[in-house]
């Protein structure tokens, strides 16, 4: 394997550092459906744990760091019919509720008056951060 | 030098095609005796590279890992890759890396807290997902 050891990228006309390109990317994603349970997509996730309606976790095959990590979720509609807010959270409320090599997350409904949680069909995170 | 596993893993994403598995695990947490079971889906990204070889590490890397202190230095992503295995395997792996050791090593009780299913056996009606235990 060739190995570019180079401290600039440039297109010609925009030039950047090779530690944007490197620390940059997502260093872990997962698309779910937790419905179901199965795994659609995912880079660097070793399992998917489903702990109950709405709730889980994803496990990352290369560990970050520490738990100083960015994570992201997305929740697709929970009605057709209900103009829901939905969004896959960290889920806060559990112990290590994010460690190196583990996040906890929740699917949640609300509106005005309604809140819940509620097993999405097209989930997915990402997380960003150093690697270990 | 031995490759990041990062950059495996980013080798085995854009060669192997991704393998469900057969298998899901179905487990329940001694320390919370009120919750619900819970099931362990393979990842198919993980299982491809798992039954390729020469991707993912040595499974005693993870378990030596859980005693380092966050920002140490870890093991696992600079080890030397383990060849093929087979499907039960890496099922045994991913149970010593992603369930606590509470569920798989330390529990002496006599209920079964731990059993590897056939996917077919995992419910599809989620209406009483909070309700679901581990028949004995």
């Amino acid at each position: 394997m060739s190995t570019l050891n180079v401290s600039n990228i440039t297109d010609g006309t925009t030039t950047v550092g090779t530690s944007y390109v490197v620390n940059g990317p997502a260093k872990a994603w997962t698309l779910y459906n937790q419905a179901t349970p199965a795994i659609t997509n995912s880079f660097n996730t070793s399992s998917l744990t489903d702990t109950s309606l709405g709730q889980g976790d994803l496990n990352w095959t290369n560990a970050m760091s520490n738990n100083s990590y960015a994570a992201f979720g997305t929740a697709p509609v929970a009605s057709v019919s209900t103009p829901y807010v939905t969004a896959t959270m960290e889920d806060s409320a559990q112990s290590d509720y994010r460690t190196a090599s583990k996040w906890y997350f929740q699917c949640v409904y609300t509106d005005s008056s309604l809140t819940g949680y509620f097993d999405g069909t097209v989930q997915s995170a990402s997380i960003f951060g150093d690697l270990a | 030098m031995t490759e990041h596993l990062w950059t495996r893993l980013l080798k085995a994403k854009a060669r192997l095609k991704p393998v469900q598995s057969k298998y899901r695990v179905l487990f329940e947490d001694p320390r919370e005796p009120d919750a619900p079971a819970k099931v362990l889906v393979p990842d198919p990204n993980f299982m491809a590279a798992g039954l390729a070889g020469g991707y993912l590490s040595p499974i005693e890397t993870y378990l030596r890992d859980r005693d380092v202190p966050d920002g140490e230095p870890k093991e696992h992503p600079y080890a030397e890759p383990i060849g093929p295995q087979d499907e039960e395997t890496l099922i045994e792996y991913l149970i010593m890396k992603d369930i606590d050791p509470a569920v798989w090593r330390d529990y002496q009780g006599n209920r079964t807290i731990l059993k590897i299913v056939p996917v077919e056996m995992i419910p599809s009606d989620r209406s009483f997902r909070n309700a679901w235990r581990i028949m004995q």
